[in-house]
């Protein structure tokens, strides 16, 4: 059975315990490992940003493939206009030509 | 070399520069690494990840610290970052003991020895680094940097940022911390 004066030598022995320990070491060609780690990283990234600028691509060419095959001609806004017109009476402006009785 | 000759050397993209800083401080790192991870290969993971941070903002290096302070830092700072997400991880790792595969952070806590210990030390190093788990983040780095890694308080305050009468403090709540919770695990072995 342990006394509390064994337990306190105990306490101060195991706080001593990493007084001496010795200076840990990397294992060899950590340099070589660390370099081709780093050129996987950036030929990663360089592909990830090659992903990403033909999907921005993709998408900004769908835009504008989209908005031209949508857009109004000219010609499609005057017959609107036109059709409009009709549909409202409004091909004639004879009002400024009456006269005042 | 000066720091300030090394970093301008290696801004301007000489990878004989950033090998001659990787071989002065990767024993250092990889010791900073080992003491909060507790795995040799995830330690050695974490100092390549060190020396990438320090390769992507050497540009930030402003000199007004040694170039080692600052590298030692950076070690602390990632080396806290995985530990914080292995605890993470270990929060969500009931489900897999209910399963019964233990958490495999847990697992590496469990079965670390280190390797700069003494062989007649390793049992109470082992119990010694199981209670330091215990501690708050700051008490436990500044025990572990002054006991492990071999800095002095000045040097520790220098890499933390702070005062040296703050280092002071934080190592002897750690040692008060580490006493008690000690004298449970020996009290609790005697009954």
């Amino acid at each position: 059975m342990k006394t509390d004066n064994h337990i306190e030598q105990e306490i101060a022995k195991t706080l001593g315990s990493l007084d001496d320990v010795s200076a840990v070491k990397v294992k060899p060609y950590f340099y070589t490992r660390l370099s081709a780690k780093m050129q996987v990283k950036d030929s990663q990234s360089a592909r990830l940003w090659n992903w990403s600028l033909a999907a921005m691509t993709v998408v900004i060419l769908v835009n504008v493939i989209s908005l031209l095959s949508l857009w109004p001609s000219v010609e499609d806004t005057g017959d609107a206009i036109d059709l409009m017109a009709t549909e409202y009476s409004l091909t004639q402006t004879d009002i400024y030509n009456t006269t005042l009785e | 070399m000066t720091d300030e000759l090394l970093v301008s050397k290696i801004i301007e993209g000489d990878q004989d520069a950033f090998k001659q800083l990787v071989e002065m401080h990767q024993d250092k790192i990889y010791s900073i690494c080992l003491g909060y991870i507790r795995n040799e290969e995830d330690a050695e993971d974490l100092a390549q990840e060190v020396f990438m941070k320090v390769f992507r903002s050497i540009k930030k290096f402003n000199a007004e610290s040694a170039l080692s302070t600052w590298v030692y830092r950076i070690a602390v700072n990632k080396s806290l970052e995985q530990l914080r997400r292995n605890k993470t991880n270990k929060r969500f790792g009931f489900l897999s003991s209910i399963f019964g595969n233990e958490n495999a952070f847990e697992k590496q806590l469990n079965h670390f020895e280190h390797p700069g210990v003494k062989l007649e030390n390793k049992e109470r190093a082992n119990i010694l680094l199981k209670h330091m788990e215990k501690l708050p983040e700051k008490q436990r780095t500044v025990f572990q940097l002054h006991k492990v890694d071999n800095m002095s308080y000045q040097e520790i305050s220098q890499v933390l940022h702070t005062s040296l009468s703050s280092v002071e403090s934080l190592m002897f709540r750690a040692k008060k911390n580490l006493q008690k919770s000690l004298r449970q695990f020996y009290e609790n072995d005697k009954s």
